[in-house]
């Protein structure tokens, strides 16, 4: 049977709907009649992602002198569309966790992920962009179309990695060749499917083929360049080994300096592992 | 007119120009002598790099890694060369990347 990019979505039942807390925080973050307290309040329902949520406010991410230790306070400091993204990434990877361990370890994947959703947010801060936890949800859903390929057809993205590894080619041109489609393309349409927000969806659809983005959107530009960089730290893996290419025009289109880079890089290291406590409670490290 | 990262800088170094924060503050005037103190605020404010007068690109990195044990250096290199293979080693970004990481792994390893 041939697939499609719509098939596999609709075969794989699992991620057909957003998690509901997402859906109901975004709808109040974007009513003008909520404020700050109703937002606090919605949180505040699902104690796990409140409590979630305060570690990472917590964290080496923000480095607020002292402790914040109420939900509310959270929300002033952070910012209501800032927090309304965290708490879509810590259900992401929650609602992702029970797949088989079989071709990529889930810890290894979200390892990978998680790296690169850091190196995003660092650069998005080196642009000092506004909401840099846009550009963390980016990074962290940016290979989310390989879960989806795993979980139905394991047996093509074995295939693939096969190839890849035969020929020393990377992972996405080989997935191209066999399946015809590749994760990047899956993962878009899956965000497109959630009704995310369509930078987000072009930056995952797009991170490895930036100039086929035609709405050049600056979170494009931003996975593509933190996905070379978390994949040439070797920091987890989604199946990839190696580095993936450079497009010089989303590079620019950064318009950072190259020596940026040290500094991301120790940024790098500081973040991770706060982040993989917050996102990967479970694992052994 | 070198442009050093913020960790190889060494007191004694002199600016070329002014030390200029992201957000547009002159941290140190152009022509003033590094002290330690100096280096201690650039990195507190998160200050990337500086510009360092009579210095030759690259000295300073070939210096630090001239200290590193051969052998290591070697197999890193191996290591990321496969690693790097469908990257072009010749673009500003990629070649600093690389740098960067030949000097983290022979770190780790040693």
């Amino acid at each position: 049977m041939k697939w499609t990019i719509e098939k596999l979505i609709r075969a794989t039942p699992a991620i057909s709907s957003l998690p509901n807390i997402y859906t109901h925080l975004s709808q109040a973050v974007n009513s003008p009649i909520t404020s700050c307290h109703d937002i606090a309040k919605i949180i505040s329902e699902d104690t796990g992602l409140a409590a979630r949520l305060l570690r990472i406010a917590n964290s080496a991410f923000y480095g607020f002198p002292s402790k914040i230790d109420t939900i509310s306070r959270a929300v002033t400091l952070v910012g209501t569309r800032q927090l309304c993204d965290l708490a879509l990434a810590t259900s992401i990877v929650k609602q992702f966790s029970g797949l088989s361990d079989d071709l990529v370890t889930m810890e290894s994947f979200w390892r990978h992920s998680i790296a690169c959703g850091v190196t995003a947010r660092i650069l998005a801060k080196h642009r000092r962009e506004t909401n840099v936890e846009r550009f963390f949800i980016a990074g962290l859903m940016h290979d989310i179309g390989s879960l989806v390929m795993l979980s139905t057809i394991p047996e093509l993205v074995r295939a693939a990695m096969d190839e890849a590894q035969s020929r020393g080619d990377l992972l996405f041109r080989a997935e191209r060749k066999l399946i015809g489609f590749d994760h990047a393309d899956v993962g878009g349409a899956l965000l497109r499917q959630w009704k995310l927000p369509v930078h987000t969806a072009n930056a995952v659809a797009f991170h490895h083929t930036p100039s086929r983005d035609s709405g050049l959107y600056t979170d494009t530009a931003v996975v593509h360049v933190a996905d070379l960089i978390t994949n040439a730290t070797r920091i987890g893996s989604a199946g990839e080994r190696y580095v993936p290419v450079l497009d010089n025009e989303a590079w620019e289109r950064l318009g950072l300096p190259v020596s940026i880079l040290a500094s991301t890089l120790s940024e790098l290291e500081r973040q991770y592992q706060d982040a993989v406590e917050i996102f990967l409670p479970d694992s052994t490290q | 007119m070198p442009t050093i990262t913020v960790n190889d800088l060494r007191p004694g170094m002199v600016l070329e120009s002014d030390a200029v924060h992201n957000s547009g503050r002159v941290l140190l005037r152009g022509g003033s002598i590094l002290e330690d103190k100096h280096i201690r605020l650039f990195k507190m404010w998160g200050l990337i790099s500086a510009e360092i007068e009579d210095l030759v690109q690259g000295q300073v990195e070939s210096e630090a890694l001239n200290e590193l044990n051969p052998s290591i250096l070697e197999a890193v290199q191996d290591e990321l060369s496969s690693q790097f293979r469908h990257t072009d080693l010749s673009h500003p970004m990629i070649a600093e990347l690389h740098r960067l990481l030949v000097q983290l792994r022979v770190r780790q390893k040693t």
